[in-house]
C-alpha cells in the first residue's frame, strides 16, 4: 500500500520558488494500478520521485509498504521498481550486462539471476539484440532495457513515469500488456502519464493532477459522474479547465 | 561493501569494452613516449653527427696564423676570402659560421706568427658568431678552445725558455669529482620529473574517466537508475572513487614506465636509470602514489557530483589543477622544497614534495610518507563521505541542465 499525506514539494531558492506539489493527499491499494494524470509540469513526475525516495518532501510524509520513504529510504526502494522518462541508458554495456548488474545490486542469487534475465529478454522480444551496446539502441529497445531493470528483483510495487512515452504502437502495446501482466501476478502499479487512453484503458482508480494539486480521484466511473463528463478526456479538460478559471 | 566492488566491476566492464578509451589509456602514452623519445634521440645524434662532419666557413683577416692555430683542432674548415659586407649579416645569413679578427701582426712569418701576435702591446682576438645557429655556436666554442690551446702551449715555450717549470700553469690542480653511485645518479634525474609526470597523468586520466561516472552520468541522466535501486549511496560513491582511483593509477603507472623506457632510449649511453628503483623505494612510491591518486578520485568524484555537465566540472577544477601543476613544475628544480617542512600539511601538495624527497635525499623520508599518507588518507575519507551525502541530496543530483 503506498499513502501520501499532505505531501508538498518547493523547489528553488530565496529569490524564485516553484511550488510543485501543494500538499497532496492519495491512497494506492496492493494490487491495483493506480494512474497520476494531468498536463505537463502538473507535478506527477514530483510524485513519483519522492514515491521512490530520489526526492524528499518538503513538507508531509509519503509511505510505501509501511515504510516512510525519507527515513527508511533504501527499505522502500526494495520494495519498488523506478522507471522515470528522463532514465536512459548509454555506453558500451549491453541490455543483458546492465539488467544483470541491477540483479546482483539487489543481490538476486546468480543461478535465479541468470534465468530471470532470460525470461526478462524473452518476454520483452530482446534476444536479438541483448548483447549489443546499448548505445546502438533505439528508444524503443533503450525503454523496454529500463523496464527490465526495474523489475529484475521482481519488485512488489511498480512505479513508472510515462512508460509509453515515444514508443511506436507495437513496443507501447508491449509494455501496457507486461503492467496488466503484473497486476495479475498481485502488484501494485503506479503509473503516471497524460495520454487519455492509456489512463482510461489501464488504470483501476486514477488521480487528475494539475498544477500540484489532486484535482479528482477515483474510479473512472466516479470520475465520470462526478463531472458529469461521457469520456475521460472530457472529465480531464472539465476539471482543468475549472482550475484555470 | 559487496555493492562497492560490483559498482566498480560495471565501471570496469563499461571502459574495458571501450576500444578507443583502451587505446588512450594503455597503448597511446607507451607509443606516444617511444616514439617522441627516439625521434628526440635520433634527431639530437644526426645532429651531433652533422657538427662534426660539417666543413665550417671562417672569415679571417690572419688565414695563415688561424689556419696554424687549428691544425690539431680536430675539424674540417675553410676560410672564406673575400670579407663579407657586414660580419653580422652574413653570420645571420648563414653564408659564414664564424669571423676571427686578429688585427695586423708585427710578422708575416707564419711560424712566428702567433708569438708576434702575443708580443703586440695588447693583444686581443674578436671571434665573431651567432648564437642562433647551432653550427655558428658550436665552432665559436671549438674557436675559444683551439685559441685557449695555443696561448697556454706558447705559455708553457716562454716558461720552459726562462728555465722555469711548465707545470707552474697546472697549480692547483682543480677536479670534480661526483661521488654519487649510478643509483643516486639515477634517483636525481627521476626525483626531478617524476612527481611533475605523476601529478600529470593522476590528474589528467581522472578529468576524462572521473567526470564521465559523475557529471556525465548526470548529464546523460543515467544516474538516476542507480540512484532509485536499494544499493547505498555511500556504496555509489566509494564505488566510483575505486573506479577513477584504479583508472588514474592504472594510467600514471602505464606513462612513468613508458617515459623511463622512452627516456633510456633516449640517451641509451646515460646512467641507468631503472637503479633507483630498491625495492623499498618502489613500495614507498606505491603508497604515497596511491594515497594522491585516492585524494585526486575524491576531489573529482565531488565536483563531478556537484557540477552539472563535464564542461562545468572541467572549469571548476582547472584552478586546482593549475596550482599543483605549479608544485609539480617547481618540482623539477633539483634544490626545490629543501626545508619545505610546512607543505606537508598540504594535501596533494605534500605527494609531490615527499616523492621529490624519495628520491634525492639520501635514505627514505618515513616521518615524511607517512605524513603524507596520513593526510592525504584523512582527507579523501571526509570527501569520500561528503560526496556520498551529495549523492543523497537532490539538489546536487537533480542539479542538471536538463
Amino acid at each position: 500500500m503506498i499513502q501520501f499525506q499532505e505531501v508538498q514539494k518547493v523547489f528553488g531558492n530565496r529569490k524564485k520558488t516553484v511550488h510543485a506539489l501543494k500538499g497532496i493527499n492519495f491512497r494506492v491499494e496492493s494490487g491495483e494500478i493506480f494512474g497520476l494524470l494531468g498536463p505537463n509540469g502538473a507535478g506527477k513526475t514530483t510524485a513519483l520521485r519522492i514515491l521512490s525516495t530520489l526526492l524528499q518532501p518538503t513538507s508531509g510524509e509519503a509511505h510505501v509498504g509501511g515504510f516512510h520513504t525519507v527515513r527508511d529510504s533504501r527499505e522502500v526502494r526494495k520494495q519498488i521498481g523506478f522507471l522515470s522518462s528522463d532514465m536512459n541508458l548509454s555506453g558500451n554495456l549491453s541490455a543483458r550486462d546492465y539488467i544483470t548488474f541491477f540483479g546482483r545490486l539487489n543481490h538476486i542469487p546468480e543461478v535465479s539471476l541468470k534465468k530471470r534475465v532470460e525470461s526478462l529478454l524473452e518476454y520483452f522480444d530482446m534476444k536479438d539484440y541483448a548483447d549489443r551496446k546499448v548505445a546502438t539502441y533505439s528508444t524503443g529497445m533503450k525503454q523496454k532495457t529500463l523496464i527490465s531493470i526495474a523489475l529484475v528483483h521482481e519488485p512488489s510495487i511498480v512505479v513508472f513515469d510515462e512508460p509509453t512515452n515515444g514508443l511506436d504502437v507495437m513496443t507501447a502495446k508491449l509494455v501496457l500488456d507486461s503492467l496488466r501482466e503484473l497486476r495479475q501476478q498481485g502488484k501494485t502499479v503506479v503509473l503516471s502519464t497524460h495520454q487519455m487512453d492509456v489512463a482510461q484503458k489501464m488504470c483501476d482508480r486514477l488521480a487528475i493532477i494539475d498544477h500540484g494539486e489532486v484535482k479528482a480521484m477515483g474510479t473512472l466511473d466516479e470520475i465520470l459522474s462526478s463531472s458529469g463528463s461521457k469520456d475521460l478526456e472530457e472529465a480531464f479538460f472539465a476539471v482543468v479547465k475549472e482550475d484555470a478559471q | 561493501m559487496k555493492d562497492t566492488f560490483l559498482i566498480l566491476k560495471k565501471e570496469f566492464q563499461n571502459i574495458f569494452k571501450d576500444r578507443r578509451t583502451l587505446f588512450s589509456v594503455f597503448v597511446l602514452p607507451v607509443v606516444l613516449f617511444i616514439v617522441i623519445f627516439t625521434v628526440i634521440g635520433r634527431m639530437t645524434s644526426a645532429e651531433e653527427q652533422k657538427l662534426q662532419t660539417t666543413q665550417y666557413k671562417i672569415f679571417t683577416d690572419q688565414p695563415l696564423l688561424l689556419d696554424a692555430v687549428l691544425e690539431d683542432a680536430g675539424f674540417d674548415f675553410m676560410f672564406v676570402d673575400q670579407p663579407p659586407d657586414s660580419f653580422e649579416t652574413a653570420l645571420q645569413n648563414r653564408e659564414i659560421d664564424g669571423v676571427v679578427l686578429f688585427g695586423e701582426l708585427p710578422s708575416n712569418d707564419p711560424s712566428e706568427a702567433f708569438s708576434s701576435f702575443l708580443e703586440k702591446d695588447s693583444p686581443s682576438i674578436s671571434v665573431y658568431i651567432y648564437s642562433g645557429s647551432s653550427l655558428s655556436e658550436r665552432l665559436g666554442s671549438m674557436l675559444w678552445n683551439a685559441l685557449r690551446d695555443d696561448r697556454d702551449q706558447h705559455l708553457r715555450d716562454q716558461l720552459a725558455q726562462a728555465g722555469m717549470d711548465q707545470t707552474i700553469l697546472e697549480r692547483p690542480l682543480v677536479q670534480t669529482i661526483n661521488v654519487a653511485t649510478e643509483k643516486e645518479q639515477a634517483s636525481g634525474i627521476l626525483g626531478g620529473m617524476l612527481p611533475y609526470m605523476l601529478v600529470i597523468y593522476l590528474f589528467s586520466a581522472s578529468f576524462a574517466i572521473g567526470f564521465d561516472t559523475t557529471a556525465g552520468e548526470k548529464e546523460r541522466q543515467t544516474l538516476t537508475i542507480l540512484l532509485s535501486n536499494q544499493v547505498s549511496r555511500t556504496s555509489i560513491a566509494w564505488g566510483k572513487i575505486l573506479y577513477i582511483m584504479s583508472m588514474n593509477l592504472i594510467s600514471a603507472t602505464v606513462s612513468v614506465i613508458a617515459f623511463s623506457i622512452g627516456f633510456s632510449r633516449m640517451i641509451p649511453q646515460s646512467t641507468n636509470i631503472f637503479v633507483a628503483f630498491s625495492p623499498q623505494l618502489v613500495l614507498f612510491l606505491f603508497l604515497c602514489t596511491l594515497s594522491m591518486s585516492v585524494l585526486v578520485a575524491a576531489i573529482i568524484a565531488v565536483v563531478g557530483v556537484f557540477s552539472k555537465t563535464m564542461k562545468e566540472a572541467t572549469s571548476y577544477s582547472m584552478p586546482l589543477y593549475i596550482v599543483v601543476l605549479i608544485f609539480g613544475i617547481a618540482s623539477l628544480q633539483p634544490e626545490a622544497f629543501q626545508d619545505a617542512t610546512g607543505l606537508f600539511f598540504v594535501p596533494l601538495i605534500n605527494g609531490i614534495i615527499t616523492l621529490k624527497k624519495l628520491f634525492t635525499t639520501p635514505g627514505l623520508p618515513v616521518l615524511g610518507i607517512s605524513m603524507t599518507i596520513l593526510i592525504n588518507l584523512t582527507v579523501s575519507f571526509l570527501l569520500v563521505m561528503l560526496a556520498a551525502r551529495m549523492f543523497s541530496d537532490e539538489r546536487f543530483v537533480f542539479r542538471t541542465e536538463n
